[in-house]
């Protein structure tokens, strides 16, 4: 047998090196990198589908899936159809899946389609349980759990995953992981990111549909509710189409609240254009920024009310920017 | 550590590689799946793929820019693709391996001398790429079509067949110059013959590429198999067409080595031919030191490349797999930046005559193919591509046949193709509704996404659903629906169903029911009493509860008065009704009932259908299905729309 | 047939030069293909097939010559085409010497002349006689015919006509239809038109007779630019009438030679019997292609009320449907 000598044994070390370097790089880049050289998230997701492409632990498929539309809706959820209905219901798939040892661990995913991400969102946030707490999944989707159910919202779907026994949240969690992750994003910036996180409760943030406080003309509103040297302030934003129409919007709903026994209380100097209202023993604060009409809502503390409202206005001139 | 361990190293490292690709080309988040890995990136280092789409688009698409690497390490060092990269390669040199490593060293040296006719390789990369230096030349010829890259593309290729011609050796300057001439003739007979309707490019290196072959080969015929059991890999058993082709040439390459190691690099790989040719003037090469030579020539007991290293080694032919240094009883074999001390035969050598015919039938051959029709008038509405595919001249421009679509696709939907387009369309993707476990799905761009030529072109969600900034131009379809009124079972049979009607994943549905009551076959009965809801009948009995299943009605009508009450349930001789119908009208028609089946039976709305062949799959009507999805309509061709827009 | 290189005996001292030619060489081909594939690489790959932007066809109206229109009653096509036309200033007003004129027929269908289905060949000969008469360079003659075009042309006398007068025939071939969207067009759009015939062309004559139609009402003169289109137009059919109006929107010609001498009223527009056939005995020459179709649908008893596409193309503003206010020129030829 042939021995090898220094320079056949460096080159051959050099090559052995260079394919680790291969490796590693092969490894990083489909670990870590986002994306990999795909261009569209789509691709990552099994189809936007309502079963992960991954099951958690021993759980396999229990059952056919079941789809409800508009029509049969009512035979799944009885006393909540109408709710959906009238929030941009499109379908509904339920799912189960069940321990192959113990079929009556199981779990069970509903996925509610709605119209758009912000029909979804509001049917997320209106119906919030007792109790619940909040829960990190992929990126910032919108999610939170109770003791025995998880709850997220991602894209145009609303997710239900809950359990008949205790001691799955684990797989919960890891197939509400897994789902998150292969919904396709709108590369969109969502309003709800707009409040400012100081003092807020995340969990609070909502979406209203219509007639937002009372005011027939006011739809798709964000609320958020802020603690401020001990004083419950809700703030609002609402994406209007155009600054013009957030203009309008703003210039509306003052006179709404004038209308209705509310009287002109000043304005923030360091937020033009924005006014405040004194409604009976309440503070709002009506303002706009771009195409953002926001403000802050029956607020007891006129200072509060300010002070939140102020923070709104400078983190959506950021964003305007 | 000697260098050949190195190389078995590296082989074994690249192919286990490529197996990794292969197994986690599954869309998905978790670390075997999809996520971000490279699963295209050995067929991105392939310089044939890339030679190929230069010639019949003039670009070269996003990830192929790494076929640049590999054709200068090939021109630094050799074809070290072929003996330390090549996943093909690896498989054969290990059968080839186990085949021959009982044969005695006369043996061995006997089957790895060179042979004239491993020259063949050479004629099939010809016969291959030609038909795409056919549609480079017929575009210069255009004037219509001229731009400015193109142009220098052309120019660019020219002037290295002129350059090359200049320095090569007389025998390789002839047939170089003689492409050129050929090039020259092609672009004039476009010019003057009007050919464009008949004469194109088209992209045949897919067929016996051995990175694209591989790839299908693996990934479409050993991953289901070897999946079936444990379904780590897909969800479900995978069911491929044209496994049978398929697996006879990938069997039948890798059992040539059983006859001559390497078989196929040696005498087919027109990849191998192509590194041959980039090799030429590598820096280092294989060759004998100077010094005494014992003649003992076995040097070429275990030559992978058949390169004849004990004479005048031939550059193009070897391998790299250095096993000549091992076997070399004199310690003078080596990887040296001089020439052999025995001397270098520059191959490939090409008769003259060979290169000719072989050059004119391919240039011939796509217009011979493409007589046909198929891709005019006479095209096959059967054939539905993925969305986003090209029309079908530009697509076929660019599939290599790798199969990564069809590996990709969620559904199993997407098929490697059969000949029904003749040879163009073996092994293009297509989709079959009926192979799959559901039609296209309406989130999934994963075959847009993978394709590594772009064949079918990569499309955002929003373009793909007409969404957003595509809402002008609506979605993406493949096709359209058409129901077969003969086999369909409200249509033809009086049988509720609309299957497809529930389906329909487009909102709002492109499908809609027509309503109707149809009287069922003996279906006129006469009462013989009526009390309440209870209808009793003389005559033949019915089928006891055969008319209980909601769906069945008996009517009354005397002159322009009816009624029509649902059938709850039904015994041999009566019926009982939702609601009783009045007696006086039942008196007036004389107590004349008829027995009717609401039907609601499915229309496709041509203006909403997508193609995506959902409702085919699921269609009860299992064999040829009731309602079918064809190519008319698909946004990738103009000249099949149905509809005005 | 290979070539040796020779032995280097003595290799302790390389080859210098051997070396470095090599080098040289293998540096070209990193440098070539570096080149190329920077020069060519595309990160993105194909977009969507975008439509193309709208290009008009030329505009063949002689504007001197204005609006007008010229009735001619008679059984006799020779004589009441050459009536009508002098009625208009003759053809010299129309075709000024070294023009070259292409006349767009009704060739549709392969069906003998006889059946008047497609333009009578010796009202097409006559025609084509004027424009040389009026010194005209080249006379040429097309249509892309629903029929084979072979036999259409030389079924219905077509052909022989064009030759015995001297004009050049141009047969629809593939090569000559480009794909093209129209201006002020709905539905051409990235559609085959029949380009290649207009190459070179300065007037344009359309010559068709008036008949019956089962989907449109009626074919006459602006129908007749059908044959100017290619593809699988007869998805066209969903929407005629509009489609109608886009023809007539898109072809500005010189002179519309509307023969209503024999009018097919019935099976149109096939017929295939001369029991199809009415004689009507009239000729209508106009420059406004709307106003001579208003005026032949007397001719099949219709209004140009009961014919959409001629109320669109009046909306379009091609022409007017209330043909009398062009002051239509009668002339009665024995």
């Amino acid at each position: 047998m042939r021995r090898a000598g220094a320079v056949e044994t460096s080159i051959g070390v050099f090559i052995l090196i260079l394919l680790v370097t291969i490796a590693g790089g092969v490894y990083l880049y489909g670990a870590f990198s986002p994306n990999g050289p795909y261009r569209h998230r789509s691709i990552l997701s099994s189809m936007g589908s309502s079963v992960p492409s991954y099951l958690p632990g021993d759980l396999a498929p229990f059952g056919r899936e079941q789809t409800f539309d508009s029509q049969t809706l009512a035979d799944q959820i009885d006393g909540k159809a109408d709710f959906y209905l009238s929030s941009g219901f499109v379908k509904l798939t339920v799912n189960r899946f069940a321990r192959k040892t113990d079929a009556k661990s199981w779990i069970e995913v509903s996925v509610y389609d709605m119209r758009n991400p912000a029909d979804a969102f509001s049917v997320y946030s209106l119906q919030k349980r007792k109790g619940s707490r909040p829960l990190e999944l992929d990126g910032d989707i919108s999610a939170y759990r109770t003791e025995d159910a998880i709850f997220f919202t991602a894209g145009p779907k609303y997710f239900e995953i809950i359990s008949s026994a205790r001691g799955l949240m684990d797989d919960m969690t890891i197939l509400a992981k897994n789902l998150s992750k292969e919904q396709p994003r709108s590369a969109e910036l969502k309003t709800e990111s707009f409040f400012p996180r100081e003092s807020l409760d995340q969990s609070t943030i909502s979406l209203h549909i219509e007639d937002v406080f009372s005011f027939s003309g006011l739809d798709h509103v964000y609320t958020a509710i802020y603690t401020d040297r001990g004083c419950r302030v809700t703030a609002f934003i609402s994406r209007r189409k155009d600054p013009k129409e957030a203009r309008d919007m703003a210039a509306a709903y003052g006179k709404f609240l004038l209308q209705n026994g509310g009287t002109a209380a000043g304005e923030i100097s360091e937020a033009p254009g924005s006014k405040i209202f004194k409604v009976f023993d309440t503070y709002e604060v009506v303002m706009h920024q771009g195409r953002f009409f926001a403000g802050t809502h029956e607020v007891d503390k006129l200072e509060s009310a300010k002070e939140v409202a102020l923070q709104v206005y400078h983190k959506l001139s950021e964003t305007v920017k | 550590m000697r260098i050949t361990i190195v190389r078995r190293i590296t082989q074994a490292f690249f192919f286990a590689l490529f197996l990794w690709f292969c197994i986690c080309a599954t869309p998905g988040q978790i670390f075997f799946r999809l996520r971000g890995w490279p699963v295209n990136w050995f067929l991105q280092l392939d310089p044939l793929v890339a030679l190929g789409s230069i010639l019949t688009t003039r670009t070269l698409y996003a990830g192929l820019l790494w076929a640049v690497a590999t054709v200068a390490l090939t021109a630094l060092l050799g074809r070290f693709f072929c003996g330390w990269v090549c996943p093909f390669g690896a498989l054969h040199h290990l059968v080839g391996w186990i085949g021959w490593r009982a044969r005695s060293v006369r043996e061995r040296t006997a089957v790895n001398r060179y042979r004239d006719t491993q020259r063949i390789k050479y004629y099939v990369l010809l016969v291959l790429l030609a038909p795409a230096l056919g549609g480079l030349a017929l575009h210069l010829a255009d004037s219509s079509r001229v731009d400015p890259l193109g142009i220098a593309a052309a120019l660019a290729i020219l002037a290295i067949a002129v350059a090359a011609s200049k320095r090569a050796d007389a025998k390789l300057r002839r047939p170089l110059s003689l492409l050129a001439g050929l090039a020259v003739v092609w672009a004039s007979a476009g010019w003057f013959l009007k050919l464009d309707g008949v004469a194109s490019s088209a992209l045949m290196t897919g067929f016996l590429d051995p990175i694209p072959l591989v790839y299908r080969s693996v990934n479409l015929l050993f991953l289901p198999l070897a999946d079936s059991s444990v379904h780590l890999v897909f969800a479900a058993q995978r069911h491929y067409e044209t496994a049978f082709l398929t697996a006879t040439l990938f069997l039948g390459a890798l059992f040539l080595n059983l006859a001559i190691p390497r078989f196929y690099c040696r005498f087919v790989c027109p990849l191998g031919a192509l590194y041959g040719l980039l090799g030429r003037y590598a820096l280092w090469r294989v060759g004998k030191k100077p010094g005494k030579c014992s003649q003992c020539g076995l040097c070429g007991s275990r030559c992978e490349g058949g390169c004849d290293p004990a004479g005048a080694i031939r550059i193009s032919e070897c391998v790299l797999c250095l096993n000549c240094l091992d076997t070399c009883n004199d310690h003078l074999m080596g990887y040296n930046t001089f020439r052999s001390a025995s001397g270098e035969t520059l191959s490939p050598d090409l008769s003259r005559r060979g290169f000719v015919t072989s050059a004119l039938c391919a240039v011939v051959a796509v217009p011979m193919l493409r007589l046909d029709g198929k891709l005019g008038r006479n095209y096959d509405p059967a054939l539905i591509r993925p969305p986003g595919s090209l029309a079908e001249p530009d697509f076929l421009d660019r599939c290599i046949r790798c199969g990564q679509c069809a590996r990709v696709c969620p559904t199993n939907v997407i098929q490697p193709d059969t000949l029904r387009e003749g040879l163009e369309s073996l092994w293009t993707p297509a989709l079959n509704m009926r192979a799959g476990t559901s039609g296209c799905q309406k989130n999934c761009t994963a075959c847009g996404e993978i394709c590594p030529t772009a064949a079918i072109r990569p499309l955002s969600l929003d373009e793909k659903l007409g969404l957003g900034s595509f809402s002008q131009s609506g979605p993406i379809r493949i096709g359209t629906a058409f129901v077969d009124r003969g086999r369909c079972l409200p249509w033809a049979m009086n049988r509720p169903c609309i299957v497809c009607q529930e389906n329909c994943p487009v909102s709002p549905k492109a499908i809609y029911v027509k309503e109707s009551f149809a009287e069922v076959r003996n279906g006129r009965l006469e009462a013989a009493s009526v009390s309440g809801t209870t209808v009793t009948f003389s005559g033949p009995a019915l089928r006891a509860h055969r008319f209980e299943t909601g769906d069945f009605f008996a009517a009354v009508q005397s002159g322009s008065l009816s009624e029509r009450r649902r059938i709850v349930s039904n015994s041999g001789n009566s019926l009982t009704l939702e609601a009783g119908v009045s007696p006086r009208l039942v008196t007036a028609a004389g107590g004349k009932f008829t027995l009717q089946i609401r039907l609601q039976a499915p229309v496709v709305d041509p203006d909403r259908c997508i193609g995506c062949g959902v409702c085919e799959h699921e269609c009860p009507v299992s064999g040829r299905r009731a309602i079918r999805v064809s190519a008319e309509g698909e946004s990738r061709s103009r000249k099949h729309s149905l509809l005005l827009k | 047939m290979s070539e040796k290189i020779k032995d280097r005996p003595g290799q302790s001292e390389m080859d210098r030069r051997d070396f470095l030619i090599r080098t040289a060489k293998m540096g070209v081909t990193v440098g070539v293909a570096a080149a190329l594939g920077v020069f060519l690489h595309d990160p993105f790959g194909p977009r969507a097939p975008k439509e193309k932007p709208p290009v008009a066809l030329p505009d063949f109206a002689v504007p001197r010559a204005g609006k007008k229109m010229a009735i001619a009653t008679g059984a006799d096509r020779i004589k009441t085409v050459n009536g009508a036309i002098q009625a208009l200033g003759g053809m010299g007003s129309f075709v000024t010497k070294g023009d070259r004129v292409l006349i767009k027929v009704n060739g549709a269908f392969a069906s003998p002349p006889s059946l008047c289905a497609t333009t009578n060949p010796v009202l097409l000969a006559e025609v084509v006689r004027m424009c040389f008469l009026a010194g005209a360079a080249t006379v040429a003659v097309t249509d892309n015919p629903i029929n084979d075009p072979q036999s259409c042309f030389s079924l219905t006398g077509i052909a022989e006509a064009a030759k015995s007068s001297g004009a050049e025939l141009i047969l629809p071939e593939e090569s000559l239809f480009t794909d093209m969207s129209a201006p002020g067009s709905q539905l051409i759009r990235d559609w085959p038109v029949f380009t290649g015939a207009f190459k070179g062309a300065t007037k344009l004559i359309g010559m068709a007779p008036v008949k019956d139609h089962h989907r449109s009402g009626a074919s006459m003169a602006m129908k007749n630019w059908y044959g100017f289109i290619g593809g699988r137009r007869n998805i066209f059919h969903q929407d005629i009438h509009t489609f109608i109006k886009d023809l007539a929107v898109m072809i500005k010609p010189t002179l519309v030679i509307l023969d209503g001498t024999s009018t097919m009223v019935s099976n149109g527009p096939t017929g295939g019997s001369v029991s199809d056939l009415k004689q009507t005995n009239t000729m209508i020459v106009s420059t406004d292609q709307v106003a001579a179709d208003s005026a032949g649908a007397r001719l099949l008893g219709k209004t140009p009320r009961d014919l959409p596409f001629l109320v669109k193309a009046e909306q379009a503003g091609v022409g007017t449907s209330d043909f009398e206010s062009l002051k239509p020129v009668r002339v009665t030829t024995g």
